[in-house]
């Protein structure tokens, strides 16, 4: 352990295993205490026979219970809290992504260690204090503008709260001011793309050199795109505003995999129906237990986003294990024709058809008392010919790649670039229709 | 080589009328139109006095609208005329994928149009020597 003012994280960031497991072993006690001063887990522990002094370490973990959104809401406004109201100082509420917000608060020393990962995850991935950051994300209650933005100002970039939307000066402050790296969601980064091609201008002469994409998933194929259509690097990062926001996990310049840090936060994959772990490697929700953050400690947090670990050692040298990109939430995976399905499956066939523009909108009906998939998806105008026979063929082969990935067969209807909604925020990307029985 | 401008189309009320409406408003004729159905969408081809422009006005009011080359010829406006040009076709052994036609003036010259199956150069080429003739503007 180094110079612990190192404001670039290299203290934690550098750990060996050895070193981690032990940070663990000696957090989680301090963590689980801290935890039962709130009223929420004071009961729950009363309730489950808990006492917190019995957490010796790490092989204690799998005695505490999980916590849910669900306990999130039921302990809303503040039942979580576990320090004073006077030290908090920032609340956040979750982006509601399914459902109803939920608030959490932070402390002044909360902050900092926020502040600290996400700067270390920017660092990371090759940001340096000469870059001029625009932060496109939303500000306000969503934690990955603000998250992104103190972290940026922490590793001393020339930050720019742009916010979303507003593309047009989006696009003035990235060349007047020759921003060289941005976030937002990839969405979003597709749409600014499209704007400037339709205008017959070309991405790639944006002065950007690296983007960090997240807030919603994506698949490796429409990385390569953003890539591609700008010329730079995207990296993908990790965070759900329950355990913080964004720089739970991010990419190194390896980008194979999220290292998650592990100082902050202790990591478990498990089976969503059993809540057991699941052999390594082997897909399963993530669980995660804060481990730096007092103000408003959670414990075995289900994420509900489903992933795996990846195995081997990272090249770049960093311990703190990665996790793959994740194919979905357990509560988004759709379930057709008795068949487990990811928006994300369907979006990779897109993202590999260069004459798709990349924006789509599934539709599930009920049709004869079965599930009916219709996808939507918009052409690339430039790619258009006019020859209608090179339409069907191309629409054709697009349900033959779509029925061998899903297994069966989906109706597809050719859109116009532009007819579909866009958001600048998540794309909402699957409405459901079906007749609930 | 004539150029047909061809649009996908969403297959709603008001689609044509706006695409009308903007070659309208920049002095594009449209001599002739034609559409595909395929369901959600359609393909609208359109003859019009300049397809350059068309396209690009068009494209530029985010209109997913391309240039396809077709073969046009001018044929005379009366009874039997259209009867020539396809016993030539068919001596020449040219498939038509597609064929529309339009007046010009009345009485006197039409425009007929063939979208080939092949290069419509070449069917330009074998009809011109026929003695047919290749319309370069209307």
């Amino acid at each position: 352990m180094t110079n612990e003012n190192d404001l670039t994280g290299t203290r934690f960031e550098w750990m060996s295993r050895d070193e981690i497991t032990a940070w663990q072993d000696q957090r989680l006690p301090i963590i689980v205490k801290q935890a039962a001063k709130s009223p929420w887990y004071a009961r729950v522990f009363a309730e489950k026979g808990i006492n917190p002094d019995d957490i010796k370490g790490l092989e204690d973990l799998s005695a505490l219970p999980f916590t849910t959104k669900a306990d999130l809401r039921e302990s809303y406004p503040d039942g979580m809290l576990a320090v004073p109201k006077s030290e908090v100082v920032r609340m956040h509420t979750s982006s509601g992504t399914t459902g109803k917000p939920t608030a959490i608060m932070h402390t002044r020393e909360d902050l900092e260690c926020w502040s600290e990962i996400m700067a270390r995850s920017m660092a990371m991935a090759g940001f340096t204090k000469d870059d001029v950051f625009q932060n496109m994300s939303g500000y306000g209650l969503f934690s990955g503008g603000l998250g992104i933005h103190m972290g940026s100002e922490k590793l001393g970039m020339w930050t720019i709260p742009a916010a979303a939307g507003n593309t047009a000066r989006s696009l003035m402050l990235i060349r007047d001011f020759n921003v060289t790296g941005v976030h937002a969601t990839p969405s979003y980064m597709m749409h600014v793309a499209e704007a400037m091609l339709q205008r017959g201008e070309d991405p790639r002469e944006l002065p950007l050199k690296r983007a960090i994409c997240g807030a919603e998933p994506y698949t490796e194929e429409m990385r390569k795109k953003l890539e591609e259509l700008y010329d730079m690097k995207v990296f993908n990062n990790y965070g759900l505003s329950e355990m913080n926001g964004p720089g739970i996990a991010f990419e190194c310049p390896y980008q194979s995999g999220m290292h998650l840090w592990e100082d902050s936060y202790i990591m478990e994959i498990v089976d969503p129906v059993t809540l057991k772990p699941v052999p390594e490697g082997e897909t399963g929700e993530l669980v995660l237990t804060n481990l730096r953050r007092m103000g408003m400690p959670i414990i075995r947090y289900r994420t509900r986003d489903l992933t795996h670990l990846v195995k081997g050692e990272c090249p770049c040298g960093r311990v703190h294990r990665r996790i793959a990109r994740f194919v979905g939430r357990s509560d988004d995976m759709l379930v057709i024709k008795g068949v487990n399905v990811f928006p994300s499956q369907i979006e990779e066939v897109i993202m590999r058809k260069p004459w798709l523009g990349g924006n789509y909108l599934i539709t599930i009906t009920t049709r004869k008392q079965l599930d009916d998939l219709a996808l939507d998806v918009e052409v690339n105008r430039s790619s258009f010919d006019g020859n209608l026979d090179t339409l069907r063929a191309r629409k054709a082969e697009l349900e033959a790649d779509l029925k061998s990935q899903l297994g069966f067969g989906v109706t597809v209807n050719i859109v116009e670039q532009g007819s579909l909604p866009v958001s600048e925020g998540k794309a909402k990307r699957v409405v459901d229709k079906r007749e609930t029985l | 080589m004539w150029n047909l401008v061809v649009v996908l189309a969403e297959n709603k009320p008001g689609k044509l009328a706006k695409i009308a409406d903007i070659l309208g408003k920049n002095n594009v004729d449209i001599l002739m139109t034609d559409i595909d159905d395929e369901g959600q969408y359609g393909i609208v081809r359109l003859l019009t006095s300049n397809p350059d422009k068309a396209r690009n006005v068009l494209y530029n009011e985010n209109i997913t609208a391309a240039l396809t080359k077709v073969a046009l010829v001018e044929i005379p406006d009366k009874a039997g005329a259209l009867s020539v040009i396809m016993k030539i076709l068919a001596e020449e052994k040219i498939n038509v994928k597609q064929a529309m036609g339009c007046i010009l003036d009345r009485g006197k010259r039409a425009a007929f149009i063939i979208i080939p199956d092949g290069d419509p150069a070449e069917v330009e080429e074998k009809l011109a020597k026929r003695g047919i003739r290749i319309l370069e503007e209307i």
